[in-house]
């Protein structure tokens, strides 16, 4: 593998091989924190759609009460990758 | 004769108005390093490499600011983030943090706007676009100056704006381009570390710079 610095291009070392390696692999998965921001992100899209339903003056059926909980309950997984792979979201009541 | 030296000390601008020199014969004409950018570096990648490298012989004490260019820059790896890594050390690690916010711009389809970009506070780069698509010629294209580089006293800071060919793409007509916009606060190593820039790499998310010029300036300050 190689770089090049300031124009000249040069092969890599074993460590700047493997510390390329690993960047791509934390870019991949991101940090907890960036996967965590993706999730709340996601989920409060999803509750922003629904929240009309929460007005005095509309009464929320249980299946939607059931699917805002699971919406909220939904960051007590920590997600494995930005793609949010392991996160199975609730599905919206008919 | 040939003309070998032109005085201009004193000599009032009107006082040529018609005088015109053949480019062939101006050879070691230069203007002063006293205003504008400093071009440093030229780097083309025309085949696959792991990074394009800015090291400590080019960013040093003699500028404080710096500019990069980078015309149609592309991934071997499609839909890959475009990200700039910075050193205190001159590579030997990239652990720089930095605060950055980004925007994308639709420029044709829809003319969308918002927030892109998830790298967050906690990051050892900043993120330059998103989803660059690799087919050549296409990629992104971006300006990025980078503000106080070499400063210690304080934080460091950039402003980039980047143009490219999102990875859906399919020409003028039928996808979406973008316009990305977005700055960062370079912290250090550490939330009291000050410690001068003297290197910058450039890769993306994943896999090789497949091509793309990038060129580094130093912004002359007086």
């Amino acid at each position: 593998m190689k770089k090049i610095v300031d124009g000249i291009e040069i092969e890599m070392t074993d460590a700047e091989i493997a510390s390329k390696q690993a960047e791509d692999k934390q870019n991949l998965e991101g940090t907890l924190v960036q996967r965590m921001s993706v999730l709340r992100n996601k989920r409060n899209n999803l509750l922003a759609e629904t929240d009309w339903m929460a007005s005095s003056d509309v009464t929320m059926s249980n299946d939607w009460k059931t699917y805002r909980q699971a919406l909220r309950d939904i960051t007590k997984t920590e997600p494995t990758d930005m793609a949010l792979s392991n996160i199975t979201f609730p599905t919206k009541p008919s | 004769m040939a003309l070998t030296k032109v005085r201009t000390s004193g000599m009032a601008d009107s006082a040529i108005t018609t005088a015109k020199i053949a480019d062939s014969n101006i050879t070691n004409a230069k203007l002063s390093d006293t205003f504008g950018m400093v071009h440093l570096n030229t780097t083309t990648v025309s085949s696959g490499v792991a990074n394009v490298t800015f090291s400590s012989s080019l960013i040093t004490d003699t500028y404080m600011d710096y500019k990069v260019t980078i015309r149609f820059a592309a991934g071997a790896t499609n839909g890959q983030a475009l990200l700039v890594y910075l050193s205190d050390n001159n590579g030997t690690a990239y652990d720089i943090y930095a605060e950055q916010h980004m925007r994308y711009h639709d420029l044709k389809a829809s003319l969308a706007s918002g927030n892109a970009g998830t790298t967050g506070n906690s990051a050892f780069n900043v993120q330059l676009g998103a989803g660059t698509e690799s087919t050549a010629n296409k990629g992104i294209n971006a300006t990025i100056t980078f503000i106080g580089l070499r400063q210690t006293t304080g934080f460091k800071a950039l402003r980039y704006d980047c143009i490219g060919a999102h990875d859906n793409d399919g020409g003028h007509n039928t996808g979406n381009d973008y316009w990305w916009e977005g700055a960062a606060k370079i912290i250090g190593s550490s939330n009291s570390d000050r410690t001068a820039i003297n290197n910058l790499k450039f890769q993306f998310a994943s896999g090789n710079v497949a091509q793309g010029t990038f060129s580094l300036y130093g912004i002359v300050a007086s």
